[in-house]
């Protein structure tokens, strides 16, 4: 062995050793710390300024693109993963904000073909510097078609490989973490569900979050209108337990105390609402199913009278202009058949009509008292006659003055 | 030179111009101007909208359940904003009554003193959230103003409109998605 | 002292001239070689020189109209203005659309006065002729542009006081848009020729040595152009948008690099076709496919199909761009598909470790990293034409894509000059690469010592230091057997290109692996910060109200010295730019961009700050391989020739068909 061969097999070891020390070395040696602006200024580069043409959110200045970066910046200090970023950064602006392609479907192609391509072609020239070094063909024709075999097959794996990897993406619908995010987001779509549905995204919402009053007061309320009646009105009691200033369950626990008779403590559930703020939904229930005046219409039956009035005058105070309360008010008034009391209740009828002269139980009410009590059937035929005009006619309005005998008994037309 | 038949080369070619002539073919069908109507929010639920008012009450979108709430995103240095907003005026007075839909403006990149200025010269009593706006708006995939959606009251996005409204498309809007829902 | 209206007059005049004097000079010719008379072809000298002078005289008196800022002038009504610096005003002639094309008709009516210079002895061979078929029918269908939807003379009524907005304020004004779309589009441009002599020798059948030769001549000179253009837009940018970027694979960007990619891999291939014959038709192929990408590319840019920060304002040219491409590979495949298998010639290797070998994996990595390029680039829209989704295909995928081709281009730089044409064993392969392969080890030592961290960056310093040596050693030897004369010529100069892509490579490794970036926000002048190793002062802030723009200059003093980088405000439009200041150094580039200044609500400052080191490696690698590029044109002296000559399977100057 010349000495010449061995410094020549020497000098390529220690090149060797020194290449792949120097590669072990630059991943393994310590490196200034990455900060988090270094983060996002790296996530920055990787996504598009959506109304900048062909600039990055990094390059860009524009308005959005430093208000995302500024979003970008809360969510590194946040400790949130590159995957989340980028999930919450698509599922806000669409898909072409990423500037890497997605790893699946059609759009996989675009990592799928280069491997493909280069694969084949390189197949190719090796195949033709086999071909042109003069081997015959005859030899390799027989392989030949098993080797193509091989090489499509190892190329297109290769390619699906290099899609899975570059495209990779985390399962990018819901943002864990930020509980008020998702919550919310389930509860807003529990409330367009069916009511099945809805008590399974109220439960799904009590296990990330115990406590949330909305979730117990409307899964209280849907179960217990579901017929699970303990089950329901467990839920409500612990929605008032956990915060007595959440509006929504107490109409709903009135609502259900009312059916189940204890018209007492329905009523102190509305004048615990009366004094909260409450969002519009929970106003247009009331008004809509008329609780509060069912409510007074059965304490006065038991003979609260009293407390009844009191509901009424709450409710009055928090709607001062609220035409079907006073008439209510009267009509119970008048419901006691003391003269007294009937004159009062004749003034709140007559209020209620001033505030709004068409309201239906304002008119039936008054129509019944002037005709019957107050023997003036002159006027209660006015009213009558406006009460005949309205459209929509409450059915109980109507047994009552069939009872009272101001109006002819309809035939049953399913109206 | 060449087994019968068989011109590789001209295959070759031919598949490459094939290949070409599709490619010219998709650039010829595309269009050139930008459609930024990404309407990925219509139906989802809406973002939150959380912040204080010009007059410093808190406001969340969340307390308007039940009503139909048209959220309109806004600067006073855009000129298509400028020119809506009588017609946002108009609306408002004219649903003021019924209260039946409510209106909020989030100023987007904006100084508060020329938003509150610009309120008080041109009208306009709806809440106006000015502080913070930029978390709002890409919450809600804002990229440019004017833009305005219509929130159910269930807390769902009903509709978006890019660029200026005028009343009448808003009412348009509104009758449509309530008649969709009810 | 000119008349109202006299430049535009004028200057519509010469666009009909020019478009008159090509269609004549195109019958001319196409009527000399259909019936075989050589004399038309040669009367086409006369119709050259009409065109000379109307594409000069048309960028006269545009000129004329932006310096004397005459707003009768459309163009000059949109582009120009009384603010702008007049120097700039040439510039503007390029800054827009129909300028560019008007720029673009001066340097091809350039060339084709350069062709029929140089083979005016030769006006009689019908290659000749249909060179000159070929370049009239570009310069026609320019001319079109010109006189149709790319008008520059469209006539204006500017009412007193008017004041054009000047060109974009995104342009900067700055010193490098004088020089990069000249020179890109000589090295655009100037691939039209090397195609007008791939299609002449396809529609003879004639490939002889002198014609492939020539091919390869005004290739090198076009691909020195473009790389140097590439490179001095790259530096613009880089100036301009004050991010640290420099190339964003952006599609304008990608609409340039591409015919490089396919020049550079027909100026390797084409030496295994001068040595063994091989690879005729895919030269051709080649050749015209760089110019069709130069079309293409064209096309993007002026289009919009695709947006870039980069390209032109849209306007109505984009389909008749895309119908001269189309018109280019229809030809193009036709004539390739009807000839090409007449005009090959077996190949034959000796061995797989040989140049051949290495020219042929040379040819698949570039035409692989053509494929790669193109495929992102038009991956959006084809997506979109499928299913109607809108997808972007950025950096990460290119970057991720082209990273084993470059290294494996890097690794084939060193190795391929060492290897011989016909054939050798790994032992003589490692004897010649041990001082190479030492130089790439002592490389990533020392990378990894300064602090180079990863293993792609080290690697690719391995690399170019590996190809450095190998580069080197040829040098050498060049020198030892010849002289210093040996330093010119075609291999020694490619030896120095290859030098100046090694550290152009290295630069661009580093740069993007190590850039470090931060805002920093000032309230107080004295207040300081220190990052990446440098510490900077906030000075304080001034306002100059220049003519076109009123700028606010933040005052930052880095490791002593003062730089001003500044926000500017222009009137026309309200844009507001910012002008970055940056420290250069051999080390490290510092950058300084303003992104807000104290305003309404708010005393603060902030400056983002980009370092990054080995920038300025870019452009002397940039530099180095322009040198190299010259010197290869430099002819080595006669022995080669003869040598070539005599060696050579091409045959005789009538070429050999079957």
């Amino acid at each position: 062995m010349r000495i010449g061969d061995r410094s020549l097999r020497l000098t390529w070891l220690l090149v060797v050793v020194v290449v792949v020390g120097s590669l072990v070395g630059s991943e393994l040696a310590e490196r200034p710390p990455l900060t988090n602006a270094d983060r996002v200024h790296d996530l920055a580069g990787d996504f598009a300024c959506p109304v900048c043409q062909g600039q990055s959110l990094g390059e860009s200045d524009v308005p959005i693109a430093r208000t995302i970066r500024t979003t970008i910046r809360t969510m590194v200090d946040r400790g949130r993963t590159d995957a989340e970023i980028r999930s919450m950064l698509v599922a806000r602006f669409g898909e072409n904000i990423d500037y890497t392609p997605r790893g699946d479907g059609l759009v996989g192609l675009v990592w799928v073909l280069p491997v493909l391509v280069g694969g084949t072609a390189m197949a190719g020239v090796v195949l033709s510097i086999r071909r042109w070094q003069g081997r015959s063909t005859g030899g390799s024709a027989p392989g030949r078609p098993v080797v193509l075999g091989i090489v499509a097959v190892v190329v297109v794996l290769a390619g699906v490989l290099v899609a899975r990897s570059a495209g990779e993406r985390l399962a990018g619908d819901t943002l864990s973490g930020d509980i008020r995010s998702s919550t919310r987001t389930l509860l807003a779509d529990a409330g367009v569900a069916s009511p099945d549905e809805a008590i399974s995204l109220y439960s799904r919402v009590l296990e990330i979050q115990p406590s949330n009053v909305e979730a117990l007061a409307y899964r209280g309320w849907s179960r217990w209108r579901a017929g699970d009646e303990a089950h329901g009105r467990s839920d409500l009691d612990e929605a008032v337990a956990v915060d007595p200033t959440y509006p929504d369950v107490r109409v709903f626990r009135a609502s259900q105390r009312h059916a189940d008779g204890d018209h007492a403590g329905a009523a102190e559930d509305l004048v615990a609402l009366d004094g909260l703020m409450a969002p519009p939904i929970v106003g247009d229930l009331l008004e809509a199913s008329r609780l509060r005046q069912r409510i007074a219409t059965g304490l006065a039956a038991s003979g609260d009278l009293l407390v009844a009035l009191e509901l009424l005058d709450s409710g009055l105070g928090a709607r001062p202009d609220a035409a079907d309360l006073l008439a209510e008010r009267g009509w119970l008034l008048v419901a006691t058949r003391s003269p007294e009391l009937v004159g009062r209740g004749l003034v709140n009828l007559d209020e209620a009509l001033a505030l709004d002269p068409l309201d239906p139980y304002g008119l039936a009410y008054r129509a019944v008292v002037l005709a019957t009590v107050a023997d003036r059937p002159g006027d209660a035929a006015v009213d009558l006659a406006r009460f005949a005009g309205l459209t929509g006619q409450p059915a109980d309005l109507v047994d009552l003055l069939v009872v009272v005998g101001l109006l002819e008994p309809q035939p049953e037309d399913g109206s | 030179m060449n087994p019968a038949g068989v011109n590789p080369v001209r295959r070759t070619a031919l598949a490459v111009g094939l290949v070409l002539a599709l490619l010219i073919l998709v650039f010829a069908t595309r269009e050139t101007s930008r459609d930024r109507m990404t309407t990925h929010l219509v139906g989802a639920v809406a973002p939150a909208v959380v912040g204080v008012t010009l007059d410093g009450s808190p406001w969340d979108l969340d307390d308007q359940r039940g009503r139909w709430v048209i959220v309109n995103f806004f600067s006073t240095t855009c000129v298509p904003c400028i020119r809506e907003h009588p017609e946002l005026v108009a609306f408002a007075a004219a649903h003021a009554q019924a209260d039946d839909v409510r209106l909020v403006t989030v100023a987007f990149d904006d100084s508060p003193s020329a938003v509150v200025a610009f309120f008080a010269e041109h009208g306009g009593e709806w809440p106006v959230l000015t502080v913070d706006t930029g978390r709002i708006a890409v919450d809600w995939g804002v990229v440019g103003v004017p833009e305005s959606y219509l929130v159910t009251p269930s807390g769902h996005v009903a509709a978006k409109v890019i660029g200026g409204v005028e009343m009448e498309e808003l009412d348009d809007l509104l009758a449509r998605a309530v008649a969709a829902v009810s | 002292m000119w008349g109202r209206r006299l430049n535009a007059t004028l200057g519509t005049a010469f666009v009909a001239l020019g478009l008159s004097a090509s269609v004549a000079g195109l019958l001319s010719v196409a009527w000399g070689l259909a019936t075989r008379s050589p004399v038309f072809v040669v009367r086409a000298r006369g119709w050259v020189a009409l065109m000379a002078v109307a594409a000069v005289g048309q960028v006269a008196v545009m000129e004329r109209a932006l310096i004397t800022r005459d707003f009768t002038v459309a163009f000059v009504a949109e582009h120009g203005s009384h603010r702008t610096p007049a120097l700039f005003n040439v510039a503007t002639l390029w800054s827009a659309l129909e300028g560019s094309i008007l720029l673009w008709v001066l340097i091809l009516v350039g060339y084709v006065v350069l062709v029929v210079r140089r083979f005016r002895h030769r006006l009689d061979d019908p290659v000749v002729g249909w060179t000159l078929l070929v370049l009239f029918v570009v310069c026609t269908f320019f001319f079109l542009l010109l006189a149709g939807p790319a008008h520059p003379f469209a006539r204006f009524e500017p009412w007193a006081g008017y004041d054009g907005p000047g060109p974009n304020p995104l342009l900067q004004n700055h010193v490098l848009m004088a020089f990069h779309p000249p020179v890109l589009y000589l090295g655009f441009v100037g691939f039209t020729v090397p195609f007008a002599l791939a299609v002449a020798s396809l529609a003879t059948g004639r490939l002889g040595e002198g014609w492939l030769l020539e091919a390869r001549r005004w290739t090198l000179m076009a691909w020195g152009c473009l790389t140097v253009g590439i490179l001095l837009g790259a530096w613009w940018s880089y100036e301009v948008l004050g991010w640290g970027g420099y190339w964003a694979w952006d599609p304008v960007e990608n609409a340039s690099f591409l015919p490089w990619l396919t020049g550079t891999a027909y100026l390797h291939s084409v030496m295994v076709q001068e040595r063994q014959g091989m690879l005729r038709v895919w030269n051709l192929s080649l050749l015209c496919a760089t110019f069709s990408l130069t079309i293409l590319g064209t096309f993007i840019t002026r289009s919009g199909v695709l947006e870039s920060v980069h390209s032109f304002t849209e306007s109505g040219i984009g389909p008749m761009l895309l119908g001269f491409f189309g018109l280019v590979v229809v030809t193009t495949v036709g004539l390739i598909a009807w000839r090409g298998d007449s005009m090959r010639t077996v190949g034959s290797i000796e061995s797989p470790v040989s140049r051949t070998s290495a020219f042929l994996v040379n040819n698949l990595l570039f035409g692989a990293f053509a494929f790669v390029v193109l495929l992102g680039t038009v991956f959006p829209l084809l997506v979109e034409a499928a299913n109607g989704d809108r997808i972007s295909v950025g950096n990460p995928y290119f970057e991720r894509m082209t990273m084993p081709i470059g290294f494996a281009l890097l690794f084939l730089m060193a190795v391929a000059p060492a290897l011989p044409w016909g054939g050798t064993t790994g032992a003589t392969m490692a004897e010649r690469m041990r001082w190479p392969a030492v130089a790439g080890a002592a490389s990533m030592v020392l990378a990894v010592g300064l602090g180079s961290r990863g293993w792609a960056p080290t690697l690719a310093v391995g690399l170019a230091g590996f190809s450095i040596g190998g580069a080197v050693r040829q040098l050498r030897m060049a020198v030892l057997t010849r002289g210093l004369r040996g330093l010119v010529g075609r291999s020694s100069g490619g030896m120095v290109v290859h030098i100046g892509v090694a550290v152009v490579a290295v630069a661009f490794a580093c740069s993007s692996a190590f850039i470090r970036q931060a805002e920093f926000r000032f309230d107080r002048p004295g207040e300081r910060a220190v990052f990446a190793g440098h510490e900077l002062v906030f000075e304080g802030l001034t306002t100059v109200e220049l003519s076109e723009k009123t700028e606010i200059r933040v005052s930052v003093r880095v490791d002593g010295r003062i730089y001003l980088p500044a926000i500017s405000t222009f009137p026309f439009g309200g844009q507001t730019i910012g002008t970055p200041a940056t420290r250069s150094t051999i080390r490290d580039d510092l950058q300084l961009a303003v992104l807000a200044v104290p305003g309404e609500g708010s005393t603060t400052t902030v400056v983002r700050v980009t370092v990054q080191p080995l920038v300025v490696w870019l452009w002397v690698g940039g530099a180095v391989m322009a040198l190299g590029t010259a010197m290869a044109a430099v002819p080595a002296g006669g022995g080669r020739r003869r040598r070539a000559s005599g060696e050579a399977a091409e045959g005789s100057p009538e070429g050999v068909t079957v």
